[in-house]
């Protein structure tokens, strides 16, 4: 019998890959775009999994509005991304530290 | 009395601090005036309070000025104590330092800190006055520190020389040993009769046992005589200071205080006509350079002659007339030959050598110093001044070099105390010596050993005269007539020579015993306590904490994304545990 504890193990290692994703990968934005989409899924299926569970639909709903803001997010952020290889010249990520002080 | 006593000793200490703290603002002849006017006020109205005692018009009084300490049976309060003693000792402190003060306008003329040096002497003076018009050990230890540290002060006035420096410090530690004995007697003192007060001590003393009384009479003398010597001596040894002891210690210390008494004046006059001296001689201060300076210098050489005549107690009895140190040296010597038991006799004995020797050096000075021929031009500063070598000055021992007669403001100091060496054991001596009256009860006085001291045989009356003559003799013929025989003395008892020369070597046994103690533990202080923990976990730690912590805020400040969204996931991450813990 598959419980939610089962979904949100699967959740949780999703978020973990989607965190380590962001912080252990110095090569490609891109990537680090994904990452943060999996950082999404994984508590969005945290949202659905506890949606069942309590049999509440407000978590399904909630879920659609997460999916919507992801799919904004990548656009903008994929946006970004070619402005900045427009100027720069490279989505390297080692080459993106303008913010230093 | 009360007001004036008050005048007497806070004066000082007004002016002290006044040309102190006003110093380069106040400029050099304001300073001056204003110190040297507060000790001439000083010391013109102590004279009358001691002609006062003198005439027995006053009386001991006691002057409290403040509440202090009230602690359980402990309790004692600022208070000026004015007795016989009190106005013997006023006198002498008042005119030797205002004298002094008058004395250093000329001698510091060229001196760039001169506000400073006359604070010095006037906080000496202050210092002085508190020891001696104290009322409890208390007071009088304070009044000690602040000898001590006035000394401290003017040892080390040069201050940027470092001999000066190194001087000074080695007083202030070797009067921290004294202190510590000063301190166990106060506690001890404290122990036996529960108070600090003098008066109160010396009523209770006799229920004690002889030992006793002697014991605390004696320190009440030693600490008055000590702080007129460190005053006058400015450091200075003295053999005299053994005829006080050797008095006081045979029970006559009337003649204790009298010798004091006279020999400030003396002392006194011939340390400042050694200034005057040095003063004229371009500042050299070995008197094997000296030589011939007699008609150079007259005033000063008189002056000088007076002080040597003083010292060396030249007077004849059955002519009832002497120098000042006649009157007070042969009453001791007398005192202690009528005390009559082994102890007097070795007293008596010991104090004719001492007499004969004091006559010996203070005759070799005065020859060495004002006679024979001039050795000027062995003198580095003597060849600096006239810019020659020995060689190019040639017969000419003098090279050229004229010495100059001190000013003004040296010569006045030196009369008035030239007046006091011939004057003053004449006149005081019946007060001193033969009047219980005088005393009222401030000193124990023993009406049967002056009895008896006026009594001993005329040859002990002619010991002190006749070792003078001796002792002057002696230094005639080893520096006048056979100029040649110290040499030889010393080629032939070379190590005694040196044994003495090194002054016993005692300088170098206080080194080992306790400066270098001092230093070490002081070292020990500074690297352990002060360096190794104060400044360890105090500045230097707080500048590690904030210096590392800076480095590690800049590590973070690397310009990646991922850093700034580690930081804020670990932020996010601590505030939801402490939001759900």
């Amino acid at each position: 019998m598959i419980g939610v504890e089962h979904y949100l193990t699967v959740g949780a290692i999703l978020f973990v890959l989607g965190v380590l994703g962001i912080f252990l990968n110095r090569k490609n934005v891109i990537v680090i775009l994904m990452a943060v989409e999996l950082i999404l899924l994984a508590v969005n299926l945290n949202l659905v999994a506890f949606s069942a569970f309590m049999q509440d639909l407000v978590g399904q709903v909630f879920a659609m509005l997460v999916l919507t803001v992801a799919a904004a997010e990548a656009a903008i952020g994929l946006a970004i991304l070619v402005i900045y290889f427009r100027t720069r010249g490279s989505i390297a990520v080692d080459d993106i530290n303008r913010m230093k002080g | 009395m009360s007001t004036q006593i008050v005048i007497i000793v806070f004066v000082p200490l007004l002016a002290a601090l006044i040309a102190g703290l006003g110093n380069r603002m106040l400029g050099n002849v304001a300073a001056k005036s204003i110190t040297t006017g507060a000790l001439l006020l000083s010391a013109g109205l102590s004279w009358p309070i001691f002609l006062g005692f003198l005439s027995g018009s006053e009386t001991a009084a006691v002057v409290p000025v403040l509440k202090w300490v009230e602690s359980g049976t402990l309790s004692f309060d600022w208070a000026l104590r004015v007795d016989t003693l009190t106005a013997i000792m006023l006198v002498v402190i008042n005119s030797v330092s205002a004298l002094v003060h008058l004395y250093s306008w000329g001698y510091m003329e060229e001196d760039p800190d001169q506000p400073r040096f006359f604070a010095y002497l006037s906080l000496f003076t202050f210092a002085m006055l508190m020891l001696v018009t104290a009322d409890n050990l208390v007071q009088m230890f304070f009044g000690w520190e602040g000898v001590g540290l006035a000394s401290y002060l003017l040892i080390g006035f040069w201050f940027k020389k470092p001999s000066a420096g190194k001087a000074a410090i080695k007083a202030f530690v070797v009067n921290r040993v004294g202190d510590l004995g000063f301190m166990l007697g106060i506690f001890g003192t404290y122990l036996v009769f529960q108070t600090t007060s003098i008066p109160e001590i010396l009523a209770a003393a006799p229920a004690m046992s002889g030992s006793t009384i002697t014991f605390v009479g004696l320190r009440l003398y030693t600490m008055d005589i000590l702080c007129i010597l460190l005053f006058i001596g400015a450091m200075g040894k003295s053999a005299q200071l053994g005829y006080m002891f050797l008095a006081a210690g045979v029970g006559a210390y009337g003649a204790a205080m009298f010798h004091l008494f006279t020999h400030a004046f003396f002392k006194a006059l011939l340390f400042l006509g050694a200034g005057s001296v040095i003063h004229a001689m371009h500042h050299e201060q070995d008197m094997r350079y000296y030589g011939g300076l007699r008609k150079h210098i007259p005033f000063t050489f008189y002056a000088m002659l007076a002080g040597t005549l003083a010292i060396t107690g030249l007077g004849v009895y059955h002519l009832g007339v002497g120098f000042a140190g006649f009157w007070s040296k042969d009453a001791i010597l007398e005192v202690a030959f009528a005390r009559g038991n082994g102890a007097g006799q070795f007293a008596f004995w010991a104090g004719a050598i001492a007499a004969l020797l004091t006559s010996f050096y203070s005759w070799r000075l005065m020859f060495l110093t004002f006679w024979g021929k001039p050795r000027w031009i062995e003198s580095e500063h003597i060849q600096h001044s006239v810019h020659k070598t020995p060689e190019q000055a040639g017969a000419d021992t003098t090279g050229g070099y004229h010495p100059h007669e001190s000013p003004v403001s040296m010569l006045i100091p030196l009369g008035l105390l030239t007046i006091g060496a011939i004057a003053a054991g004449q006149v005081f001596a019946p007060a001193f010596l033969d009047s219980a009256a005088f005393w009222d009860g401030s000193i124990f006085y023993n009406e049967d050993l002056i009895h008896a001291m006026h009594a001993v045989p005329y040859w002990v009356k002619y010991t002190a005269l006749i070792v003078m003559l001796i002792g002057f003799a002696g230094a005639y013929v080893a520096y006048i007539a056979k100029p040649d025989i110290p040499a030889k003395f010393v080629a032939t008892f070379g190590a005694l020579h040196n044994f003495v020369y090194r002054k016993w070597y005692f300088d170098e046994l206080y080194d080992a015993i306790f400066v270098k103690p001092a230093f070490w533990l002081g070292r020990k202080f500074w690297q352990l306590g002060d360096v190794g923990t104060i400044d360890r976990f105090g500045p230097n730690g707080i500048a590690w904490v904030v210096e590392r912590g800076a480095g590690a805020a800049k590590s973070i400040q690397s310009g990646y994304v991922y850093t700034y969204a580690l930081i804020m996931l670990l932020g996010l991450v601590a505030a939801v545990t402490f939001v759900l813990l």
